[in-house]
Parts: C-alpha cells; structure tokens; sequence
C-alpha cells in the first residue's frame, strides 16, 4: 500500500534571535558561549563604570586591579590559607549538622506522633536567621573557633531536617506493601525502601544545607577571626582594601559553585533511575 | 500431611468495618464474608467499585486488619508473608532498582546467595519476556513490561499463591489481553493457586476457573460460578458469552436490590 495520507501543512519554525545570528545549530560551545555572555556582559558593565571614572576606586576598583590584587593574593598563598581555613569551618560545620539532622530526620520521619511533638519548636526556631545567634554563641561559647562553627552547625541544620525528615515521612506505602509481601523485615525495608526513596529529598536538603552554611561563613568570620574569606571581607572593609573585598566575594563566589557542581554531579549519579 | 481437599485458603467469618465520619454505625466492608479456595485454582473475584473485593484481597495479603479466621495454609494470616506474592494495580516495582535488582529483591532479603539469585531472577524475567531489559530502571519502561516486571518479581519469590490487584487494569486493551494470555501461559506451567480481582466480565470468564461476584454494603457472594471450558479460550466463544450474560446478570440485580436499599434508606 501506499502511503496516500496529505502531508500535514508544513509550519515553518522561526528560529531564534541568537540562530540567525550565528549560523551554528545545537553545538555544545554555542551553549557555553550563550552562558559565558551574561558573565561577560556583567564584567563589561563593571569595567565601564570603573574606567569611565563614574565612581572612586576606594568603592568599587576596576575588574583589572581587582584581578591584580586576587593574582598576587594566589601568588603569597594567603589566599589559599584563607580559603582553606573558611572551607574547613563550612565542612566542618555542615558535617556536625548532617550527623546531628541524619538521626534525628530518620525518627521524625518514622513516626507521627514524634513529629506532632517536635514540629512546633522547629517552626518557630528556623525563622530566626542564624546571625541572630551570633550575640549567644559569643557568650555561650566565647570567641575561638566554636562560635563560629555553631553559627554555620544551626544554619545548616534546619535545611537538612526538614528534607530528610520530609524524604523519610513520604515514602509510598505500596512500595512499603510490596517489600512485606516479599518477604522483607523492617530492617530490610528501611534500608532498601525508606532510605533509598528519601534520597531525592535528602539530595535538596544537602544542597540548601550547603548554601545556608557559606551564607552564616561570612557572618561567623564577624567574631573574632584572624582569617578566612570572611575575615578577608571584614579586614578589607575596615582598611578600606576594597580590592580585598571584591576578592573575598568572588572566592566565595567561585568555591559555592563549584560544591554546588559537585553536589549536582553527586546527584545525577545516585538519582541514574529518575 | 493436609487432607487432599483441604482448602488452601479458608475464608471464614471475616469483618472488615471502617468509621465513617459523622456517623454512629461504623461501615462495614466484609461482613461475616466465607469462601474457600482449593490449591491451584484460579479464582476471580468481580464486582464493582467498593464492592469489598480489594478489602478482601488486602486481608488475604496481610495488609487489612480484619474480624474472623483467614487459614493459609492451615496457619492464620495476620501478616504479609512471602508464600503470598502479590501483584500491584500500580505496579509497585521499586524505581531505584533495575529490574533485575527489583526481580532478586525477594530472594536477596530471603538471603539467597547472590549466584543463585542472579540465575533465578534471569529465568522469570526471560519467562515475562523482559529478556534484554534487566539493566534497565522501571521509569524507563511502558506500562505492560513494568507490570511484567511486577509478576516477574512475584514468581521469582516462588510463592504458593499469586494474590493479583486489578493488575492488568491500568494497561491498554491489546496490552491487557496479550498479558492475559502470557498469564496464563505460566500459570498452566506452574499451577499456582491464583486470586485475581477485577472488575472486567470479559477479563474474569477468560482467566478464571471460578468466578466470584461480590456485591457491596457489605460485600456478600451474589455468585460462584464454575468455568468448565478448556484454555486457551476463545474469546468470542459462545459458551463464553453465555457465562458473561449470567454474570452481569447477577451484577444487575445486586444494582436493583442495591438501588431498593438505598430508596428504602431515603424514605
């Protein structure tokens, strides 16, 4: 037989405004440089406001002398030590929160009435912003490092609880069911069913956890610190090192998006079935 | 040893009665419900919605709490138990597992060595005719191959019955029956005792030795019926059609007997 079916009226797409500019179709480097365009147009913007003289390098120094002064900072190490000493509060900090959030989301999630219990506290300790403690942690636990680790701990803490204790609580009950009728115990249905269903839960409570801890690094670097990225910021702003402070931002900048990278990439690989 | 016509399954007395808001008297679902099912038979139950039918399958599954005596067995039935396999409307399969993982998941949590389960789970999924798909995430796959995927997971397990929810009523009809048939197929080969509910008269008179018609507000036996015809069955047999005009028969009054009572309750 042949095929006598009217071709459907042929409707013509109109390519985009970047496609017709540019004669390349669906290359990977066509998205990078798409991507790269709006850092490239923020950079542009920056340099123009520094170099047409509009405001005093005190504010804002130029894209140029900020690169200089982060270039030399990499060149002594400081730069590093300080990163590396911010990265070891957050990690630090993130890591007591997890341990904390893990066991405690796991019973919550488990069981109603616990949940019932707990529930109001929580929903009135987590809008408070970690920062508000900072006055607390000070006169609770002085000035050293564990003031400033319980700033991040209490940041990250209420993300990662409230996902996992959401992740565990939802699990479907048929699969629940399917798991029984098969055989299981409870101690297998935990840890093949419950467990592995939360952990897209589980995945959003880490990521937001990781963000909320670098948001109270900063705020915990206020007390009493000698250095960090943090400290670099605070020092830069009183010495009127602007250029420092710049620097600290971007460093910031650049390690959040590369644990959120890793975190995505983490992701991807333990939700292959999704 | 069990008396050669020992039911496998008894059904005796059983209660199933939910609050139901704003009410004094509690619902009762299964009220006092008897039946008994000999070993290898394939029974259907059948009737409509809230009918009581899954309520019924739940209690045999070990999932509903109940009034009364369930025997498996000889032994009462107060929880899941691997030796009843059950098949999801909803497949239920575990989307973080392959299908193979999710085939092995019985026998690995029944602590089958990893060899042994390996082989066990590729003979059930090329008996479904899922060879070629173990490595594959059930997201991935359609309707039909992911309730394959179900009965694969059940068999794998080797239970002495095959409790079956509506499995077949989420799929397309061609899918729906070319299952029916495969179904079959292994049921001839392995002789399982299977309860399959449903609410489909043509899926019931072509799968089952006996078919039984629940009727609601609480569920009671309107019908047991036996099908005395050889399979493969011809779907458009007249013998067939005879049995599907006696059962909607009998659905058909328990809608008139159903209607009376609820003009009487209006009254």
């Amino acid at each position: 037989m042949e095929n006598t079916f009217p071709s459907l009226p042929h409707k013509r797409v109109r390519p985009s405004l970047i496609r017709r500019f540019l004669p390349i179709q669906g290359k990977a480097w066509l998205r990078l440089l798409i991507r790269l365009s709006g850092l490239s147009l923020l950079l542009l913007a920056w340099g123009l406001i520094t170099g047409l003289g509009y405001v005093a390098p005190a504010q804002l120094p130029s894209p140029v002398a900020t690169l200089e002064t982060m270039s030399h900072m990499l060149g002594d190490g400081s730069l590093v030590l300080h990163a590396l000493s911010s990265l070891k509060r957050v990690f630090f900090g993130f890591g007591v929160a997890f341990a904390i959030a893990l066991p405690l989301g796991l019973m919550l999630g488990s069981s109603r009435l616990l949940r019932d219990a707990i529930n109001p506290v929580i929903e009135l300790l987590r809008p408070i912003p970690p920062l508000a403690f900072i006055s607390l942690a000070i006169l609770w636990l002085g000035i050293d490092e564990w003031s400033k680790i319980s700033i991040i701990i209490y940041g990250a803490f209420f993300p990662l609880l409230l996902n996992i204790t959401g992740g565990i609580s939802q699990v479907d009950p048929v699969h629940i069911r399917a798991a029984q009728s098969l055989g299981a115990r409870k101690l297998h249905i935990f840890w093949y069913v419950t467990l592995r269903a939360a952990i897209p839960n589980m995945m959003i409570g880490i990521r937001s956890g990781m963000g909320m801890a670098f948001i109270c690094l900063v705020g915990s670097e206020l007390i009493a610190a000698n250095e960090g990225l943090g400290f670099l910021i605070q020092e830069g702003r009183y010495m009127f090192k602007t250029d420092q402070v710049l620097v600290g931002m971007i460093t910031i900048g650049i390690i959040g998006y590369l644990i959120n990278l890793l975190l995505t990439t983490l992701e991807k690989i333990l939700l292959r079935w999704k | 040893m069990l008396h050669e016509h020992a039911p496998i399954l008894s059904v005796d007395g059983v209660t199933v009665a939910f609050k139901s808001p704003g009410q004094a008297a509690d619902r009762h679902v299964l009220n006092r419900l008897k039946l008994s099912v000999e070993a290898g038979q394939f029974i259907c139950l059948l009737g409509p919605s809230g009918c009581g039918k899954t309520t019924l399958l739940n209690c045999v599954a070990g999932f509903q709490p109940y009034e009364g005596h369930i025997y498996f067995n000889g032994a009462k039935i107060e929880k899941p138990g691997k030796e009843r396999g059950v098949v999801f409307q909803e497949y239920a399969l575990f989307p973080w597992f392959t299908v193979e993982q999710n085939v092995e998941f019985g026998l690995r949590v029944n602590g089958v060595p990893a060899a042994e389960r390996k082989e066990q789970a590729r003979h059930y999924i090329r008996m479904v005719g899922l060879a070629g798909f173990e490595k594959h995430y059930p997201g991935k796959l359609s309707g039909g191959m992911k309730q394959r995927a179900g009965l694969a997971r059940v068999l794998a397990n080797e239970p002495s019955m095959l409790l079956m929810d509506e499995p077949f009523a989420a799929l397309d009809e061609q899918t729906r029956e070319k299952l029916q048939t495969e179904l079959l197929g292994i049921w001839e080969k392995q002789r399982k005792t299977c309860l399959f509910v449903t609410h489909s008269i043509q899926e019931a008179v072509y799968l089952a030795d006996r078919v039984i018609v629940l009727q609601p507000n609480p569920a009671h036996i309107a019908l047991d019926l036996r099908i005395d015809l050889p399979r493969l069955r011809n779907r458009h047999d007249e013998k067939l059609l005879q049995y599907q005009a006696r059962i909607s028969e009998a659905l058909r009054e328990g809608e008139r007997e159903y209607g009376e009572h609820l003009s009487v309750i209006t009254a």
